[in-house]
């Protein structure tokens, strides 16, 4: 009996809780946003850590079957590319008894002739010219293509006076984008932990989008790695520099923005909660007193 | 060669770290640190006699909005007396001026500026020193200051050690182009976030030259307002940490402004704002290093980052040069593994962290569906850092001849245009 | 080149899904309202209330003739349950069920409520008000005056035109506001009040001058002006009985002796602590606390960023000189005296 009428003061004192923040017409009165922040809830402090912790867990749990999914889609694209090279792999390992291997294509890198120089710089000069004639409206789009022509223009500058040879052959170009898209793979949840898994979003979501993040980098990486390979084989050492700087990692870190302005743009727990009026209020008439 | 090239780029990268951990301190504070807004309640008072200075120059477009906004403050009117000053405005911004000083002639004393230097500073300079309020405020011509605004940004000169006061500045043509929606984006990081987050933390918040005044006192001590200089809000925030003052944020004193609705006149904007941001670090760097007693080590380092902070876009530039020269040279590919990871680490947390806080400002104030043009931030990136860069490079070449030139922020309302309808 | 094509386009595809929504914002936007700057509901603490009062006055204007007057039981315009009390409370009584009111309530005539009701929707009262012990109430708006039994609760405003008096053990939610006055019993808890004069059980008016002028009190060596302040490092004591002629920071903890005066404001990096019957002419600031003996006065604001607690008979403002005491917590004792407004989010209460 006791029990009981404690659950009907407690059914009641959250009624009239829920009442404080009714408006005149039944809308809800949230705190002025310059005044709130995030309260913290053990419940999302838990998931936050094993959200995390678990998400490198599983990186690096997985990388075998990872490397295994790249090398199957190297082999696949090697014959749907007709390149004629072989396929090599190389091993890693790391602390846990973690062992995987990484695919890359043996292919001798080719070295530009100056036929190569030339139509570089012409087009490199008709890229900077277009970014002259693009509309203002344009102007971010102006800007990288002179930062794109600048950068072409270095390599082409270095193939044409330097004595040493490139230093990197495509296989290195290949380790390093593969090697860097793991790492930040392995980033990922850790960065997710402090950024997205601290907000009120349903736990159901936050997993979605971590695993949606490692998904989407596992399939990209070697699509973006493939289509390097390609562009330097046709297009000579010549093309590596802005492949690198430009089209390497900072494609990565696109990738994990956009997924992260997409959750952070989902509704929270917390104002989720909030749209409802009580029962005897009927739908919500306005939204703030 | 190579360790040539090594050092320097291993010092731009540490200085980009810092500045990488500052921002997501700065979040993570404005997140769940306590929360500093000590006189905003401050609703009843008797409130001090306050000058509200208006620098206009060829403003015919929206000053009678502003007038208008101010004229229906609830501040006590007989303590109130706005100054609008007609800077040698060639339009019909004196006119305007002037038909509201007719009819309202208690409240409303304009000034007009025919010869003298140029720049919103030095009309400071002078009309300040022809007012003896205590308190005075200062609005951009194309700000649309709420009813209650006057009093909550007075209300923090009630504690006699605070010298300067900001409110927070928000976009009001939002929905006018992608740029006008990536400034709003980066308006919420950098007040809801930043300047809060240095509220809260007792550091630096910036005076921000509009939304916001100065304590005549402290005004008086420091000798007027700098008119050697583009930016006068950063400048005086800097004086006056040094002798002593506080400056306050105040982030419930929300203001309407009109951000740059086209490219070049935002490249015109922050190139102005780098150059004058610059000859700030150049004049305070070294007095705040030095740091006078009252000033924390914290609040010297803060106040470093925040002076140094147009000097971060030709830094990374010049890191960008140097990398590409190591790529040049070649990475052995023996230390490959670890100059990896630091790469890849560096370029995915460091190039996060203004994401991270632009995301998180908007989700506190609500806007949830803006953020998804988070990913387009990139954009607005690389147009301020090729601006800041280039307005940087040409100060430096220009040092000697010390030719501080006002471009002017393009003003794209129409004056009859439909003003956001909140309470102002 | 057709196969590069393809593995290109597939590339592409794959890189752009995670950016479609962010594309599909650019291209058909749903967010780009300016946030609304709507400024008056922080300093203007009737805020609510009138915005209330507005609202029911439209809502009453557009209703039938024949609800305009009497007693009535019916629905506003917008739909809103509400019941009107014409002259007793026996009409009100009639609809009472377990106590429990679900409708809007207006009362037209004065009235004296028995107690123990629960009012789940607003109660406007054109006319005196007298709620009795253990009530509950969304808000309520009095035209005159207003007073609430011992052990009422108030979730979410009240307002009263005339003086609005407040019973012992009392919890007052949100703000309240008065035209006149509001008068609180003991271990009243509150977070928002705002009225010409707010006094704990009895009214006190700021003290007159001294008889005599007390002695000028000198900082002591290390101390340095900074624009119209002196500032001070470290914790500063002021003895009992002396006068110090401007405003003060200072970067410990202040102690105000008994008696002595201040004629500007005072700022403590850590607590500002007032003996009995000492003054400030001008605002009192804390980082910390600000705690304030017997019998004092403060000309200004009071603001702390943790506690203030007012002593008996102590008086913040004037008649003429209106101010608000504002943090998280504060604590008024019999007699005190405020002037303005009290705002205390987290707590306020008196003993």
């Amino acid at each position: 009996m006791a029990g009981k009428s404690a659950r009907v003061a407690l059914a009641q004192a959250r009624r009239l809780e829920g009442l404080r923040v009714r408006g005149v017409r039944g809308g809800v009165i949230a705190p002025h946003r310059s005044m709130v922040g995030l309260p913290w809830t053990l419940w999302r402090l838990v998931t936050t850590l094993v959200l995390s912790a678990g998400g490198v867990v599983l990186v690096v749990a997985s990388l075998p079957w990872v490397g295994r999914f790249w090398q199957l889609i190297f082999e696949r694209a090697r014959d749907f590319l007709g390149i004629d090279a072989p396929l090599g792999d190389q091993q890693f390992g790391l602390p846990g008894n973690v062992h995987f291997t990484l695919p890359f294509i043996g292919a001798l890198t080719p070295q530009p002739d100056p036929r190569a120089l030339w139509i570089a710089g012409a087009a490199s000069l008709v890229v900077f010219a277009v970014s002259f004639l693009l509309p203002v409206r344009f102007t971010p789009l102006r800007y990288f293509l002179r930062l794109l022509a600048l950068l072409q223009g270095t390599a082409i500058l270095f193939f044409a006076i330097a004595s040493d040879p490139f230093p990197y052959r495509l296989t290195d170009h290949v380790f390093v984008l593969e090697t860097a898209g793991l790492v930040v793979m392995g980033l990922a949840p850790l960065l997710l932990g402090f950024t997205l898994h601290v907000f009120d979003l349903a736990l159901w979501k936050k997993l979605l989008l971590t695993l949606a993040v490692l998904a989407h980098l596992a399939v990209f990486i070697p699509l973006q790695v493939l289509v390097h390979i390609w562009l330097v084989l046709h297009g000579t050492a010549l093309v590596m520099p802005v492949l690198f700087l430009v089209f390497g990692l900072l494609l990565d870190v696109m990738v994990f923005v956009a997924f992260y302005g997409w959750a952070m743009s989902w509704r929270g727990e917390l104002e989720r909660h909030q749209v409802r009026p009580p029962a005897h209020l009927g739908r919500a008439r306005g939204g703030r007193a | 060669m190579r360790l040539a090239l090594l050092i320097p780029l291993y010092v731009i990268v540490a200085v980009l770290v810092v500045y990488t951990i500052r921002h997501y301190l700065f979040t993570l504070n404005r997140l769940f640190g306590r929360h500093r807004q000590p006189y905003v309640d401050i609703g009843t008072a008797a409130w001090p006699r306050v000058a509200v200075f208006v620098p206009c120059h060829n403003e015919e477009r929206v000053v009678a909005h502003m007038l208008d906004a101010l004229l229906a403050c609830d501040y006590p009117e007989q303590q109130l007396v706005i100054i609008p000053i007609d800077d040698r405005s060639t339009d019909a911004t004196g006119r305007i001026v002037d038909e509201y000083a007719t009819r309202i002639p208690a409240r409303i004393r304009p000034l007009h500026r025919n010869g003298g230097k140029p720049g919103k500073a030095a009309a400071l300079k002078e009309a300040s020193s022809a007012s003896d309020a205590p308190i005075h405020l200062v609005f951009d011509a194309d700000y649309l200051p709420g009813r209650g605004l006057i009093k909550q940004l007075v209300a923090p000169f009630f504690d006699p050690e605070v010298g300067a006061v900001m409110g927070r500045v928000v976009p009001m043509n939002v929905g006018k182009s992608l740029l006008t929606r990536l400034l709003d984006l980066e308006r919420t990081g950098g007040y809801q976030v930043d300047q809060q987050a240095r509220m809260n933390l007792d550091l630096i918040p910036q005076y921000g030259g509009t939304v916001g005044g100065v304590r005549r006192a402290a005004l008086l001590e420091l000798g007027g307002w700098r008119d050697d200089t583009l930016a006068e809000d950063t400048d005086i925030t800097f004086q006056l940490v040094l002798a002593g003052w506080e400056v306050v944020y105040q982030n419930r004193s929300e203001c309407y402004e009109e951000v740059p609705e086209t490219w070049p006149s935002r490249i015109r904007q922050i190139k102005r704002w780098a150059r004058g941001h610059n000859q700030s670090l150049a004049r305070y760097w070294w007095p705040l290093l030095k740091r006078p007693a009252h000033i924390r080590r914290r609040t010297v380092v803060d106040g470093l980052l925040l002076l140094g902070v147009f000097a971060v876009g030709p830094l990374l530039l010049i890191g960008w040069g140097l990398a590409i020269a190591l790529y040049y040279l070649g990475i052995p590919l023996s230390a490959g593994i670890q100059a990896i990871l630091v790469v890849a680490m560096y370029s995915t947390l460091g190039n996060f962290a203004a994401f991270f806080e632009v995301a998180a400002g908007a989700r506190l104030d609500g806007s949830r569906k803006r953020i998804l043009l988070l990913p387009f931030l990139i954009v607005g990136f690389l147009v301020s850092l090729v601006s800041v860069s280039w307005a940087t490079v040409a100060q430096v070449s220009t040092f000697w001849r010390r030719h501080d030139h006002w471009e002017k922020t393009e003003r794209h309302r129409t004056a009859d245009q439909k003003l956001p309808n909140g309470d102002a | 080149m057709p196969a590069f094509l393809a593995l290109l386009g597939v590339t592409l595809v794959w890189f752009l899904l995670p950016l479609i929504p962010a594309i599909r914002e650019l291209l058909r936007p749903t967010d780009t309202a300016p946030l609304r700057v709507v400024d008056r509901s922080s300093g203007y603490v009737a805020y609510f209330a009138r915005n209330f009062r507005t609202y029911l006055d439209k809502q009453i204007a557009a209703l039938p003739a024949e609800a305009q007057a009497g007693d009535y039981l019916g629905k506003l315009p917008d739909g809103t349950q509400f019941i009107r009390v014409h002259k007793s409370a026996e009409a009100l009584t009639h609809e009472v069920e377990a106590a429990t009111h679900n409708r809007l309530v207006v009362v037209d005539a004065p009235l004296e409520l028995p107690g123990n009701e629960m009012f789940l929707m607003e109660v406007y009262a054109r006319a005196t008000l007298i709620g009795g012990p253990n009530a509950v109430y969304r808000a309520i708006y009095a035209e005159r005056d207003l007073g609430l039994g011992e052990g009422s609760k108030v979730l979410r405003w009240a307002h009263a035109g005339g003086t609005f008096g407040v019973s012992a053990h009392t919890v007052l939610r949100g703000r309240v506001t008065s035209d006149k006055r509001v008068v609180l019993g003991h271990n009243v808890v509150f977070e928002r009040i705002g009225a010409p004069v707010i006094s704990v059980a009895r009214e006190n008016e700021p003290p007159p001058p001294p008889p005599s002028s007390p002695k000028e009190y000198r900082l002591p060596e290390g101390s340095r002006r900074v624009g119209d302040h002196m500032r001070v490092t470290g914790d500063l004591d002021i003895p009992e009985g002396v006068r110090f002629m401007s405003s003060l920071v200072v970067s410990g903890t202040l102690r105000v002796g008994l008696g002595s005066i201040i004629e500007g404001s005072v700022k403590a990096h850590r607590d500002v602590e007032l003996a009995d019957e000492a003054q400030v002419h001008g605002a009192v600031v804390a980082r910390r606390r600000v705690m304030v003996g017997a019998a004092a006065w403060i000309g200004g604001p009071v603001i702390a960023e943790e506690r203030i607690r007012l002593g008996r008979d102590t008086v913040v403002g004037g008649p003429d000189l209106p101010a608000t005491v504002s943090a998280p917590e504060v604590e008024l004792a019999n007699g005190a005296t405020v002037y303005g407004q009290i705002s205390a989010p987290v707590g306020g209460r008196t003993f």
